[in-house]
């Protein structure tokens, strides 16, 4: 290929288009804000009244407590977004025959499209949400800039674990006409998995340790935990290893998936 | 890589069938065929052989289902045959479907291919990256298409607030801007008032004169082929039942067209009535027939041979006070149905046999 160096510009275009295209929605963006400042303040509530009871839960304090829910309020729309239907709805009205024919990559089009959406809601989900938890139950901001370092890159990795996951529970609709029905099990599952309901480290023992070893602990709680200071040191090296083998295989898992899919296309029709 | 010939596109005895699951009926019968399905095949094109030069328009026309969009998905490569062999501009479209994909434009009636949320600008200028096309020839493909299609008024406009034909001109651009030898049409005109239906093509004209590109258009409205292609095929049921010239086709194969006439109420009630309460004209000419209309209108099939369509109207006004005469042309089920009566299609398969 002669024009190889700009290879790489489309993907990075796409991404562009797509950030571009969430500031569109201000008025939904400012409703979604809303409910996670809501669901923020709940799950805070309900930890107050427990560490009424008690001080410490599995290491963490209630200041740590309420820095982990409100990051992970702060998180969900840019790691494990609700409702995202947008491959399944182009498997359903036919679109995505037109998305397969162009001369690019199908996942790493899907893949940049939710970067920049995820760079949107990073930018317009996370830092409001974060501050309104400082604001509402002055949470401060917790470690320097190493641990926001540390977890900045391992929500790298989380961010893509989620575009991954969302890809598979979306492309399933190539094989099931009424797919909702998966986007809402992949949803449920990732929510209670990544730590969006309760801490994972107050999880029980075994529930725990099962966990730690699924992708979902990549998306959100060990950035989390990283954040809030739980996570640092030799164990940084196990995660990244743990979680950068996840990336891969559901990576390769994803685009093996496309590729039947595109061939069952090309065989069998729209 | 492709050597350049005068032949954009060649399929021999192009074919594809479809294997569908039946479901039995009933509880068990729908719990068996999950575990022993019972397959049809069915057949959505049949031994297609098509030849379509460098420079052509070419218009592919034929009821819903007889196989026109699986023949456009064959040649895209989106769709692999059955059986039967398919060229496009030099390439295998299924095998080299992304190297084709940089010689041919798209453009689906009833889909998009722009950013939905997006200004149009935005969704012509991320093409070119799709497609790596060179910054300057985009730029000046661009000013062009901002010309002839009059991007201007509405460029920078969120390509859902645009109106059905702005937003085929602006796929129109999108499916151009990376200068394709060969454009697919797929009901370019469908849902359009008589003013965009005419701009539209008359840019597909333009851009076939003045840069060459081949046009295949499939269309159920025979205005379009009218209009754009000297040539056109007639396909029913995955098969090719002609394969011509345009001219002349209605009066061929066209069956009847229909005057309808608005009768001034005066004169309305003077007319005998006949079932339904029907004004009936009397004393028809040769070859015209009357057919129910809704009052105060008077419908007359006349075919092409019985006598010039001035003529029925000035016999017709001689008789009773017009407001108003229009005409129905046939469709293409009309003439579909007059080739199978007239077995016209053997003798057109016999033409093509002796030229080919």
């Amino acid at each position: 290929m002669p024009r190889k160096t700009h290879y790489y510009r489309f993907y990075f275009e796409v991404a562009r288009a797509s950030f571009r295209r969430q500031l569109v929605y201000r008025w939904t963006n400012l409703t979604g804000l809303i409910v996670n400042i809501f669901f923020g303040a709940i799950f805070s509530y309900v930890m107050i009244a427990l560490f009424q009871a008690r001080h410490d839960t599995a290491g963490y304090d209630l200041r740590d407590t309420l820095r982990y829910i409100w990051l992970v309020q702060a998180l969900i729309m840019v790691v494990v977004p609700f409702g995202w239907t947008d491959l399944m709805l182009t498997i359903r009205s036919g679109d995505v025959v037109s998305d397969l024919s162009k001369p690019c990559d199908f996942y790493w089009y899907w893949f940049s499209r939710e970067v920049g959406s995820a760079l949107y809601y990073f930018l317009f989900r996370t830092v409001p949400i974060y501050l309104g938890g400082m604001l509402l139950f002055g949470i401060g901001l917790p470690g320097g800039w190493v641990s926001w370092l540390g977890s900045g890159f391992f929500l790298l990795i989380g961010a893509a674990l989620g575009i991954a996951f969302r890809f598979l529970y979306n492309i399933i609709a190539f094989w099931i006409i009424e797919a909702r029905a998966m986007v809402t099990m992949g949803q449920v599952i990732a929510t209670f998995f990544t730590g969006s309901y309760i801490p994972i480290a107050f999880m029980p023992f075994w529930l725990r340790s099962i966990t730690l070893w699924l992708p979902f602990n990549g998306m959100m709680n060990v950035p989390t935990e990283i954040f809030t200071g739980k996570l640092f040191g030799g164990a940084l090296a196990f995660e990244f290893l743990r979680q950068a083998l996840w990336l891969v295989a559901l990576t390769l898992l994803a685009r093996g998936i496309a590729a039947i899919a595109a061939r069952r296309v090309v065989v069998q029709g729209g | 890589m492709a050597a350049k010939t005068t032949t954009m596109i060649e399929t021999h005895d192009l074919s594809k069938a479809f294997r569908i699951a039946k479901r039995r009926p009933g509880l068990f019968g729908g719990m068996r065929s999950i575990v022993d399905p019972e397959m049809r095949t069915v057949s959505a094109v049949r031994d297609l052989n098509i030849l379509v030069e460098r420079g052509e328009m070419i218009g592919l026309i034929g009821p819903n289902g007889a196989g026109k969009s699986t023949t456009i998905k064959m040649l895209t490569g989106v769709l692999v045959p059955s059986s039967g062999k398919v060229t496009v501009a030099g390439f295998d479209p299924h095998r080299q479907r992304r190297a084709l994909a940089s010689h041919i434009g798209v453009v689906f009636g009833q889909k998009t291919q722009l950013w939905w949320d997006l200004p149009l600008i935005d969704s012509l200028l991320l093409l070119r990256h799709l497609y790596h096309v060179p910054a300057e020839r985009h730029a000046e493909n661009l000013a062009h298409m901002r010309a002839m299609l009059d991007l201007d008024e509405f460029i920078h406009t969120p390509v859902r607030q645009l109106s059905l034909g702005q937003r085929m001109r602006g796929d129109l651009a999108a499916a151009l801007l990376h200068d394709p030898e060969l454009l697919y049409l797929d009901e370019p005109t469908i849902g359009l008032d008589v003013v965009a239906k005419a701009r539209i093509r008359e840019f597909l004209l333009e851009i076939n004169r003045t840069r060459g590109v081949t046009v295949l258009l499939t269309t159920h409205d025979m205005d379009d082929v009218e209009a754009l292609c000297p040539r056109m095929m007639i396909v029913d049921h995955g098969r090719k039942l002609f394969d011509g010239p345009v001219t002349g086709i209605r009066e061929r194969f066209g069956g009847e067209r229909t005057l309808i006439a608005q009768i001034d109420p005066a004169d309305l009630a003077t007319l005998p009535r006949g079932g339904e309460n029907q004004p009936i004209i009397e004393g028809l000419p040769a070859g015209v027939r009357q057919v129910p209309a809704e009052s105060p209108q008077v419908a007359l099939a006349f075919t092409r041979d019985a006598l010039p369509a001035h003529e029925l109207v000035a016999w017709l006004g001689a008789r009773i006070r017009l407001r108003d005469v229009t005409f129905e042309e046939p469709d293409i089920e009309d003439m579909i149905r007059h080739i199978y009566e007239d077995g016209l299609l053997l003798k057109e398969e016999e033409e093509a046999v002796s030229v080919g």
